[in-house]
């Protein structure tokens, strides 16, 4: 022990030399020394000392205290002084010494913790954790997050300004972001729900929100692309090798098996997820689906076509209205960048759900001699299979030229087999879907000089759907003459559809204008056939073949340098043939959109345009169709050249200021169709007749506001929105003509702590929302209050609780119920540890299932249906990281 | 000797553990005027370096996060009618990392120049400064004027430095320290400026790891020797 202190004294001396050198004038005299130390009497080296003077704050001399926690300091001049020990993160040391001999000896000082927070009072230039940059906004995410956060979810929802909402999409100041990017490459595609909830968020650097995203299809850069979105940059230690987890849940007859791989590098984003449960929980919305499903680019004749939504799949409608579902979900996502020029993004995913719904439905129906209902109770049982691949291939072998190939293949399969028990009958309706459909497209895109340039493209749909509906029952229905007593309907019908289209377009500049020329021709075959074994009026065999030529100008001038007019003209020819009769019209649908820009986060934006409704072969069937055990579809008098013109108008407002941090957005739109798809209906106990028929007119109105505050002199934020809309709609009843008026209104308002890394935050608020429907006869509404209090704590290091807590009030016009919900969450990290446990409780206080009230209002009836809502759980789970 | 120093370095960091505390900054460094000329700076030469700035431990790194590159730009000069080539070259380092050691009085530098890394270790240079009763303030700091001659690394450049005791932190940009307060700005021979932007902190401490490259630790001496080479 000796020589070691020794030793260390003589690396003391040393020091002390060295310091001695710093600072002693050559004809000092006079010392003073001390040795400085902490709370738990530990030397601290590097202490701030200084010697000042009593009047005037100067500075006289200065040291610093050595390994041993010893300094000393010369003076020329004897005298009062003001001795200062400073060092970060204790409190400072002041005394006033008199120096009367030689040699002054302070003896031993102890520094105390600093009890004042530091960060508030030197830090002003503290950022708000937010810098905007030209178009980007960067969130310096550590500065809003309390360590709760699971997922990239719960970490988009705590930052200002972005949201989540119910169905999984990502919203910037109220708009849905466009783009998903993984440090900066666009990266699952279409799934923002998926991709938000599987990225944990451990694995989050930093979020950037960047208007005017460049894609790398684009190839002409000096137009702002008013696409927004938001890129998730990985920490490091995610990239370049394989991450992610699996999890496995288990409770009371429930289980949740969840597995995500993650590969993010230079070359290949990879991902592959997957999740089978039985609690209820989708991987996929409805949103979702219809992203997958409907992959259209911008079409230019403007056209907006009518499809039954009886063929989704049920779960995507429903909600939590089921008594049981299960699911399983693999889905894989591919990003390959061989070089600077090239892209190819792949994904594939498979999704089936098995459901049973147990339900009781009361449908109100307008006839000649009043109101009657039809009550039935149903116990249904879906199984579906969803798959879908897509794979788009960009290339651009120099900065003005594009060739692309995208490609993508969706099927559907779905069994329904539901058990009715109406007033009358006891029925088995089943139906077994199939839908297949096959899209590619070939792009070619390239630049000229002075702005100019051609682009090309080519492109195939080909769709197969059939559905074969099989009733049973015990005694007759839908009011036909069954032989043999066999109450049975087999009815198989399919769907063929082929379209090629044709797309060239040509751009170029004229002044300050910027236009486009396009010419497209489109040809399409659709057939849709029906047959029945023992009624031969449900046969049917429709088949349509269009073509479609197409001219227009787009043009895009700049008034001012903040006001942009923007106009797309389209001329269409569209030869209709149908039975060997064919017929020819000419479309016109004009686009025109005026806007100011008063900053880049400030504009209105003014916009028309007109659409064209056309009518499918679906609707066109000379006989009738079944639906259900009380449904027949037929039509009046569309004819394959009905057009259904439709104007909409509409005002859209954004303001979003970061300084003031507030946005508000505003959208105001109306929409007016005439010579509408509407249709005749006529229902008595037995049959609901539903003809196709055209109505002189149907109106829109929506209105939206929305608006986020961030106080400053309290640490909230406010958001608030509502929004407002109202339809009136031609519908014929036994061929007199009725009104259809329906409106809702919604409000949401919602408190959100925005206290920094603290180790509570919350949100609550309250969302209402009340729908009413009313015509001649009906006059119903649904009302539905929402308070609700979402709040995440941080226990210690290791143990994290987020709660939800939320109590509904339903009421319908004949019914009412009330529902609390709860669902708390505590999870258990364990630091260093590969191995995270958490407990989750779902909805505890409905273990059993409980009623839901929904009210849907179809085209001739209101249908009031009580469901068997899923039931809550809990579940233990367990979670490995790779 | 190396043993000791190993242990005095535990003892030291066992010392700190109640306390901690993290200084984080971003400075730029701002070419006033080129060296040596009296012309203005080709704009590219004048364009500010940014750098993200760490103190935690007894120990400090300053790291250059705004993206260099060196250029060459090719102009002509015409003279008597015919077009002379001259070339204007910038060098910068794509790489810059300057780390203080306090306890072990320890220095390093690191960059990488035209893909190049180089590694000089020295002692920690210490300057005799002169405190001027002078004040100024800077992004909301109080600071005071503190002057020396900066004779580190062969050099002489006369240093005006502007240091608060707001901020107990005895350390500053590059390798500039011992002052009895954080240094937030310093100016290099009315040609170059170093200020710090922005500062916050942290109540955890923040690990610094000496930095390392490919390339072998040099002394200043032998690094001067092979770059005269």
């Amino acid at each position: 022990m000796i020589p070691f202190y020794q030793d260390i004294s003589s690396l003391k001396k040393q020091f002390l030399c060295f310091f001695l050198l710093i600072t002693v004038p050559i004809f000092s005299q006079n010392s003073v020394t001390g040795s400085v130390l902490d709370s738990s009497n530990k030397p601290i080296s590097q202490v701030n000392i200084q010697i000042k003077d009593t009047e005037n704050d100067k500075t006289i001399a200065f040291s610093f205290s050595d390994t041993s926690g010893n300094f000393r300091l010369e003076l020329d001049k004897k005298g009062l002084y003001i001795l200062k020990i400073s060092y970060l993160g204790l409190k400072s040391f002041t005394k006033e010494i008199e120096i009367t001999n030689n040699l002054l000896d302070v003896g031993k000082i102890t520094l105390e913790e600093n009890k004042i927070d530091l960060e508030n009072v030197i830090i002003k230039n503290e950022a708000s954790g937010m810098t905007e940059i030209g178009d980007t906004l960067r969130y310096r995410i550590e500065k809003f997050l309390n360590g709760t956060e699971e997922t990239l979810k719960d970490v988009i929802k705590k930052l200002p300004g972005l949201d989540i909402d119910s169905q999984g999409k990502i919203k910037a100041n109220g708009k849905e972001v466009d783009k998903l990017l993984i440090d900066g490459e666009e990266f699952f595609i279409n799934q923002q729900k998926i991709a938000t909830e599987n990225i944990t968020a451990e694995m989050v650097k930093n979020i950037e929100l960047i208007k005017n995203y460049t894609e790398f299809k684009t190839i002409k850069k000096d137009n702002k692309s008013e696409i927004t979105a938001l890129n998730i940059n990985i920490k490091e230690q995610f990239k370049n090798k394989l991450t992610g987890n699996v999890s496995a849940g288990a409770g009371d007859n429930k289980y949740k098996l969840h597995a995500t791989l993650f590969n993010f590098s230079k070359k290949t984003l990879f991902s592959l997820i997957s999740d089978s449960n039985n609690t209820g929980e989708l991987s996929m919305n409805i949103d979702d689906y219809t992203k997958f499903t409907n992959q259209k680019e911008n079409g230019t004749i403007g056209e907006t076509t009518f499809s039954k939504n009886d063929d989704l799949p049920r779960f995507l409608t429903i909600g939590n209205n089921v008594k049981e579902r299960s699911s399983y979900f693999t889905g894989l996502n591919l990003k390959y960048s061989p070089n600077k020029k090239t892209q190819v993004n792949f994904y594939s995913i498979f999704n089936s759900v098995d459901q049973i719904e147990q339900q009781s439905n009361t449908q109100f129906y307008s006839s000649n001699s009043g109101v009657f209902s039809n009550k039935d109770s149903r116990f249904s049982n879906e199984e579906t299979v969803f798959t879908n691949s897509s794979i788009d291939i960009a290339h651009k072998p120099n900065e003005k030229t594009l060739i692309s190939y995208k490609g993508f293949f969706s099927g559907i399969s779905k069994t329904n087999s539901i058990e009715i028990d109406n007033n009358a009958n006891q029925l088995n309706n089943a139906t077994e879907l199939k839908d297949y459909s096959f899209n590619h497209q070939l792009n070619f895109a390239t630049l000229f000089e002075n702005n100019r340039g051609f682009n090309f493209s080519l492109k195939q749909q080909i769709l197969k759907k059939s559905n074969l509906l099989n009733i049973e029952s015990d005694l007759p229905f839908l009011a036909l003459n069954f032989e043999n007593n066999a109450y049975k309907i087999i009815q198989n019908s399919d769907l063929n559809k082929n379209n090629i289209d044709v797309n060239a377009n040509y751009i170029f500049n004229v002044k300050k204008t910027a236009n486009a020329l396009f010419m497209e021709s489109s040809s399409r075959k659709d057939n849709y056939k029906s047959a029945e074994e023992q009624f031969s009026q449900f046969e049917n065999d429709v088949v349509t073949e269009n073509s479609v030529q197409s001219f227009g100008l787009q043009t895009k001038f700049k008034f001012s340098a903040k006001t942009t007019f923007s106009s797309a003209l389209s001329y269409s020819r569209i030869q209709f043939k149908m039975d060997n009769s064919t017929d020819t019209k000419w479309l016109f649908t004009p686009k025109i959109s005026l806007k100011t820009d008063f900053s880049s986060n400030h504009y209105i934006k003014f916009s028309f345009s007109r659409n064209n409704g056309l009518t499918q072969a679906e609707n066109l069937i000379p006989n009738s169709i079944i639906s259900d055990y009380r449904t027949i579809y037929s039509n009046v008098n569309l004819r394959l050249n009905s057009v259904s013109p439709n104007n909409q108008v509409g005002i859209d407002y954004f303001y979003f200021n970061n300084k003031r941090k507030l946005s508000i957005i505003s959208n105001l739109s109306y929409y007016k169709a005439t010579n509408i798809i509407s249709n005749n209906s006529s229902a008595d106990a037995a049959v609901n007749l539903i003809q196709y028929q055209l109505a002189p007119f149907e109106n829109r109105f929506n209105s939206m506001l929305y608006s986020e505050k961030t106080l400053s002199f309290i640490p909230f934020s406010i958001r608030a929105s509502a929004s407002y809309s109202s339809s009136s709609k031609i519908l014929f009843s036994n061929n007199l003509n009725q009104n259809l008026k329906t409106e809702s209104t919604s409000g949401y308002l919602s408190f959100i702590s925005r206290l920094r890394q603290t180790s509570l935050q919350f949100e609550t608020g309250v969302a209402t929302s009340k729908d009413v429907y009313k015509d001649v006869l009906f006059n119903s509404r649904i009302s539905i209050v929402n308070p609700f209090v979402e709040t995440s704590f941080k226990i210690s290091n290791t143990i994290s609780l987020v709660n939800k807590f939320s109590y509904k009030k339903i009421r319908a016009s004949t019914s009412s119920n009330e529902i609390y919900q709860l669902s708390p969450r505590l999870r258990v990290n364990f630091p260093k540890s590969k191995v995270e446990i958490s407990v989750i409780a779902h909805d505890i206080l409905n273990i059993k299932n409980y009623e839901q009230i929904t009210l849907t209002r179809f085209d001739n009836f209101t249908e009031e249906r009580i469901s068997q809502s899923l039931t809550g759980y809990y579940l233990l789970n367990i979670k490995f990281k790779l | 000797m190396k043993i000791k120093l190993v242990i005095l370095f535990f003892l030291a960091v066992l010392i700190n553990q109640s306390y901690g505390q993290t200084l984080k900054g971003i400075l730029t460094e701002t070419p006033l005027k080129g060296i040596g000329d009296e012309t203005e700076l080709s704009k590219k030469a004048a364009k500010p370096m940014t750098f993200s700035y760490v103190f935690s431990e007894k120990k400090s790194i300053q790291k250059l996060i705004s993206v260099e590159k060196s250029s060459i730009d090719t102009t002509y000069i015409e003279k008597y009618g015919k077009k002379y080539e001259t070339t204007s070259t910038v060098n910068r380092s794509s790489s810059i990392t300057y780390y203080k050691n306090f306890d072990l009085k320890k220095y390093k530098v690191l960059f990488t120049r035209n893909e190049k890394n180089t590694n000089v270790k020295e002692t920690l240079p210490s300057f005799d400064w002169k405190l001027i009763n002078e004040n100024k303030t800077i992004n909301g700091y109080t600071c005071k004027k503190a002057t020396t001659i900066n004779t580190a690394f062969n050099s002489s450049q006369s240093i005006v430095a502007w240091y608060t005791d707001q901020i107990p932190v005895n350390d500053g940009p590059m390798h500039y320290n011992g002052l009895p307060g954080f240094i937030i700005q310093i100016e290099i021979n009315d040609n170059t400026m170093l200020t710090f932007d922005k500062l916050v902190f942290s109540k955890e401490n923040t690990p610094i790891e000496e930095p390392n490259n490919s390339a072998p630790e040099l002394s200043f001496s032998d690094y001067s020797k092979q770059s005269a080479k």
